[in-house]
C-alpha cells in the first residue's frame, strides 16, 4: 500500500469528528491495507509497536527545524517564524515541502512500508551520530514524500498526530472492517490481556476468534490490571458481596505486575510502562528469592523505612520513578517491599479464571513472606465489627484503607475492568465526596492579576469511555502552588491546539484548547446538575449534564493517560450515592 | 580474497571526491576493477567512480565482492602518508588490513545492508560542452557568495553560468573558441544548487578538463577523471538533480 493512501484517510479524518464517521473511514483503510494492517495500526497511534515497547523517535522539534532548514535554504530563525504562524511542526513541514524547488534524482516508492522501516531506523538510532542520521533519514523522506505526506509524517515522528482516536475507536473499526458478528466483549478482553492493537488486528483480519476468545496473560507481556469499585460503608459492601467476601489492607504504594519467563524478570506499571528499570532491586531481589519457570504476579509496591519496618508514603516510591542514576543508594535509602495480592499466570498456565479463594491458595503455597515480597494482609469475615477493626487497623499501619475481594466461584481476574468483584473502602469516604477523581485538562483560561502570565483556571473532563470522548465537568482554579500555577504554561506549551479536539464536548470555550493528555487528580465538595457542562448530558436532568463544585487539585497523574481518567459512568455513580446518604 | 595495492594518490581522489556526498560508501571488488556509487541523503547529487585494475600495482581478486567502508577512517590513515607512497589493502575477515611502510592499520567493515545501494538513474544528453575545470571552477566561485544556486546555459556559441539575488549578480560566460568541444542542438538552461556543484569542482584536479551536459530542468552530468594514470585513468560521473525555477 503506498502511503499517500493512509495520508488521503488521515485528511478525511481531519474534518470530521462524529466518531461513526471516523470508525468508517479506519474500517475502509484497514480493509485496504493487505500486509500493512499491522504496521498502520501503529502508525495511526503515531507509533511504531505497542505502547510497552516503549519505542521513540528520540527527534526534538529542533531537529525538525534544522532539517527543514538543510533543504529549503530557509534559515532556522525563517522556519521557526513560520512555525509560530501555524502552531504545527506538520503544517510547517508542509510549507517548506511545496516551496521546495529542488528536484531528487530519484524518488523512492513512497509505501507505507518503506515509510514504517525508515521511522523504525529513525527511531532505532542512538549514539553520537544519531542526530546527524536522524536528519538525514528525515530529509530523505522529505525529498520522497508530497507535501501532504509528509506533514503527517512530521507528526506521526514528533508525536503530535492527533487524529481524535482512542484504542476503543480504533478496535471498533477493525471489528466492522473484518468481522460481521459482534465480538466486542472477546476482543475488549483480548485486548486488556494484551494491549497491542496490531495482534489484535491480524486475529481479526485471520478470523481467528477462538484465539481471540482464549487470549489471556502472556508473561513478559503486560496487561491491564483489574480494578476496583467503591462504596461509602462496609456494611453496603457486605450487602453487595452477599457476605461473601475477604477483605485485604489496601497498600498505598505503585501498583505493580511482576513478570517473569525463563531468566527475564520485567516490571510494569499500571500504565503499561515498562519499570524494570526504575526498579531494578524488585528485579534482583525476586531473581535471588524464587524459582519459577514462567509467572505473573500482580502487587502493590510500597516503599519502608529499613530501620523501623514502618511503611512510608507513596510520594516516596515515586522519586525513584524516572530516575536512571543513583537508584543503587536509593534503594538502600528507601527499600521497597511488594505486597502480592493475585498472580495470573504460573509455570505456562494461566490461572485468571480460577475463582479468587484459589488464586490466593496458589500464592500461599508457592511464597514465603520475607523483606521484599510479602502476600497482603487479609481476613475472611462478614462480620462488620471484625471488618471494621481490621480497616482501623489497616490505617494505623500506614494504608489507604481495605479492598473487599469476592469469594464466590465467578470471582475471576478481570484485566482492566472496574468490576463489583473487588470493592474498595478508604478512610475519606466518610467525608465530602466519596473519594478523589482523575480528570483530563481540556483547556485553560488565562489568568488575571496575581496570576498574569499563568492560567487563572483549566476546564477539566470526565472520560466518557462508551463514545471515547472527553465531556467538560468542572473548572478548576484552587489546589495549585505559586511553582506549579507558573509552571503551567511550559508543561502546556506543546499540547495547545488551534480548535476544539475531535474527541472533546463542551459548551464552554476555553481561552486555549488543551489537547487532552494531562490526567489530574482532583477532590470536590458536591457533584450537582448544571446546564453548563457536557458531563452525563441529558442522563440525568434534560438539557443538563453534571458538574463538580469547588474542585480543588491533588496532584498531576502523570501514571495516568486520558483513557484512565474517571468515567462518565463512575460519575453518574457517585452522584447517585451522594444523593442516597443526603 | 582481497588484495591489492594502491597509490596514495589515487586513494585520495577517490575517498576526497566520494566525501563530496557521502561519509559511508559500499565499493564493489570486482574481477577486474573496482566501482562505487554514492548518493547524498536527499538524493540531490551523486557520485559514480570506476577504478580500473590497470592502475593499481597488484590487484588480487577471486571472485566479485562488496565490501562497505567509513570513509573518515580511511582518511586517517591516508594522513599517516606522504603523497608519493602507495599502499597495500587486505581484506582478512571483517575487516580491512592496510599497510603503509612500518604501519600496519585496520579498520571493521561496515554491514553491506546498512549502506543503500543508489538506484542510478539513465540520464542522457546530446548536448554538451567539454572546458578546463579551472575555468568553471571561477565561474562558480564568483557565484558562491550571491546566491545558492547556479543557472547553467548552452547554446551554439557559448556556455554561461549564472546566479542572481535581489542584490547581485554574478555571470560567466565561456565562448565557443575557450570551449574544447561543444555541441549544442538548440538553446538549454536549467538551475542546480551550487554548493553540492562547488563541492565536486574542487575535488577535481586543476588541469583535468570536464565534459558538462544536461537539459532544461534535467539533472546534470558531469564526467572527469581521476588520479594518475598514463593510459588509463579513473573514471568519474557525477550527477546533481535540478532546482526548479520559481
Amino acid at each position: 500500500m503506498l502511503f499517500s493512501e493512509i495520508t488521503a484517510k488521515f485528511m478525511e479524518m481531519e474534518k470530521t469528528t462524529k466518531r461513526l464517521e471516523l470508525t468508517d473511514i479506519l474500517a475502509s483503510l484497514f480493509k485496504d491495507a493487505g500486509d500493512d494492517l499491522k504496521n498502520i495500526t501503529y502508525l495511526i497511534q503515531g507509533k511504531l509497536a505497542p505502547d510497552y515497547e516503549n519505542t521513540e523517535f528520540g527527534i526534538s522539534d529542533k531537529i525538525i527545524i534544522k532539517a527543514l532548514s538543510n533543504i529549503s535554504s530557509l534559515s532556522e530563525e525563517e522556519i521557526n517564524k513560520i512555525l509560530y504562524k501555524n502552531g504545527d511542526l506538520g503544517t510547517t513541514a508542509y510549507e517548506i515541502g511545496s516551496k521546495i524547488r529542488q528536484r531528487p534524482l530519484f524518488k523512492e516508492n513512497l509505501t507505507v512500508k518503506y515509510v514504517y522501516d525508515n521511522l523504525t531506523l529513525l527511531a532505532r538510532s542512538s549514539g553520537h551520530e544519531s542526530t546527524k542520521t536522524k536528519i538525514n533519514i528525515y530529509k530523505n523522506l522529505l525529498m520522497d514524500s508530497s507535501p501532504d505526506d509528509i506533514k503527517y509524517i512530521t507528526r506521526i515522528i514528533t508525536g503530535k498526530l492527533r487524529l481524535g482516536v482512542a484504542n476503543s475507536t480504533i478496535l471498533d473499526s477493525l471489528v466492522l472492517a473484518f468481522s460481521d458478528k459482534d465480538y466486542s466483549d472477546a476482543i475488549e478482553t483480548a485486548y486488556n490481556f494484551h494491549p497491542d492493537i496490531g495482534y489484535i488486528a491480524l486475529l481479526l483480519k485471520n478470523n481467528d476468534i477462538e484465539r481471540i476468545k482464549n487470549t489471556g496473560p502472556d508473561p513478559l507481556i503486560p496487561f491491564k490490571v483489574m480494578l476496583a469499585e467503591r462504596l461509602k460503608s462496609i456494611k453496603d459492601i457486605n450487602e453487595k458481596m452477599n457476605h461473601n467476601s475477604a477483605y485485604e489492607y489496601k497498600y498505598d504504594g505503585l501498583r505493580t505486575e511482576l513478570h517473569k519467563k525463563g531468566d527475564v524478570i520485567k516490571i510494569f506499571s499500571r500504565g503499561l510502562e515498562e519499570t524494570t528499570m526504575n526498579f531494578p532491586d524488585i528485579q534482583k531481589n525476586f531473581k535471588d528469592s524464587y524459582k519459577f519457570d514462567s509467572i505473573i504476579i500482580d502487587g502493590e509496591s510500597v516503599p519502608y523505612n529499613p530501620d523501623t519496618g514502618e511503611l512510608y508514603p507513596f510520594q516516596m516510591v515515586s522519586q525513584r520513578r524516572g530516575r536512571k542514576y543513583g537508584i543503587t543508594e536509593i534503594s538502600k535509602e528507601i527499600p521497597i517491599v511488594m505486597f502480592i495480592f493475585d498472580i495470573l499466570y504460573l509455570n505456562g498456565k494461566s490461572l485468571v479464571n480460577l475463582p479468587y479463594p484459589e488464586r490466593r491458595k496458589i500464592l500461599e503455597d508457592n511464597f514465603n513472606d520475607n523483606d521484599y515480597f510479602k502476600l497482603a494482609t487479609r481476613i475472611v469475615s462478614d462480620d462488620e465489627n471484625i471488618i471494621n477493626k481490621f480497616f482501623e487497623e489497616s490505617i494505623e499501619n500506614g494504608c489507604e484503607g481495605i479492598v473487599a475481594k469476592n469469594t464466590s466461584d465467578e470471582s475471576v481476574y478481570r484485566a482492566g475492568a472496574r468490576g463489583w468483584l473487588w470493592i474498595k473502602f478508604k478512610r475519606d469516604y466518610e467525608k465530602e465526596l466519596a473519594d478523589s477523581m482523575d480528570l483530563v485538562v481540556i483547556g485553560a483560561f488565562n489568568g488575571h492579576g496575581r496570576r498574569t502570565g499563568a492560567y487563572g483556571a483549566l476546564l477539566m473532563a470526565s472520560y466518557n469511555d462508551e463514545n471515547d470522548t472527553f465531556e467538560s465537568f468542572t473548572k478548576l482554579g484552587t489546589g495549585f502552588t505559586d511553582e506549579l500555577l507558573f509552571s503551567l504554561p511550559e508543561m502546556f506549551s506543546d499540547k495547545i491546539v488551534m480548535k476544539k479536539p475531535a474527541r472533546v464536548n463542551t459548551k464552554i470555550v476555553p481561552d486555549v484548547w488543551i489537547y487532552p493528555e494531562i490526567v489530574m487528580e482532583i477532590n470536590g465538595a458536591e457533584i450537582t446538575v448544571s446546564p453548563a457542562h457536557k458531563c452525563a448530558y441529558n442522563l440525568i436532568e434534560k438539557d443538563s449534564g453534571l458538574a463538580l463544585r469547588f474542585p480543588r487539585l491533588v496532584k498531576i497523574r502523570n501514571d495516568k493517560k486520558p483513557e484512565d481518567a474517571t468515567t462518565t459512568k463512575e460519575i453518574v455513580e457517585l452522584f447517585k450515592m451522594q444523593k442516597k446518604t443526603k | 580474497m582481497i588484495r591489492m595495492n594502491i597509490s596514495i594518490k589515487n586513494l585520495k581522489d577517490i575517498v576526497d571526491m566520494l566525501g563530496t556526498v557521502v561519509t559511508e560508501a559500499k565499493f564493489k571488488i570486482g574481477i577486474n576493477g573496482i566501482s562505487v556509487n554514492a548518493v547524498d541523503p536527499a538524493h540531490v547529487a551523486m557520485v559514480s567512480l570506476e577504478v580500473p585494475k590497470s592502475i593499481l600495482s597488484e590487484y588480487d581478486v577471486d571472485s566479485e565482492e562488496e565490501i562497505s567502508l567509513d570513509l573518515e577512517k580511511v582518511k586517517s590513515i591516508i594522513k599517516l602518508s606522504s603523497s608519493n607512497d602507495s599502499l597495500t589493502i587486505t581484506k582478512d575477515k571483517d575487516k580491512l588490513k592496510f599497510e603503509i611502510g612500518t604501519i600496519i592499520k585496520s579498520i571493521s567493515l561496515l554491514d553491506n545492508d546498512q549502506i543503500t545501494t543508489p538506484r542510478v538513474p539513465q540520464v542522457a544528453s546530446d548536448d554538451y560542452a567539454v572546458m578546463p575545470k579551472s575555468e568553471f571552477e571561477k565561474g562558480l566561485r564568483a557565484a558562491e557568495d550571491v546566491s545558492d544556486a547556479i543557472r547553467l546555459t548552452l547554446t551554439a556559441d557559448n556556455f554561461s553560468a549564472k546566479s542572481t539575488s535581489d542584490a547581485d549578480e554574478s555571470e560567466m560566460i565561456l565562448p565557443k573558441d575557450l570551449l574544447k568541444e561543444l555541441v549544442c542542438n538548440g538553446a538549454i538552461k536549467s538551475s542546480y544548487p551550487l554548493e553540492y556543484l562547488l563541492k565536486l569542482v574542487k575535488s577535481i584536479s586543476s588541469n583535468e578538463d570536464i565534459k558538462i551536459s544536461f537539459k532544461s530542468d534535467y539533472p546534470l552530468n558531469i564526467e572527469f577523471s581521476l588520479g594518475s594514470g598514463t593510459s588509463e585513468r579513473i573514471k568519474g560521473r557525477f550527477l546533481l538533480a535540478p532546482r526548479m525555477e520559481s
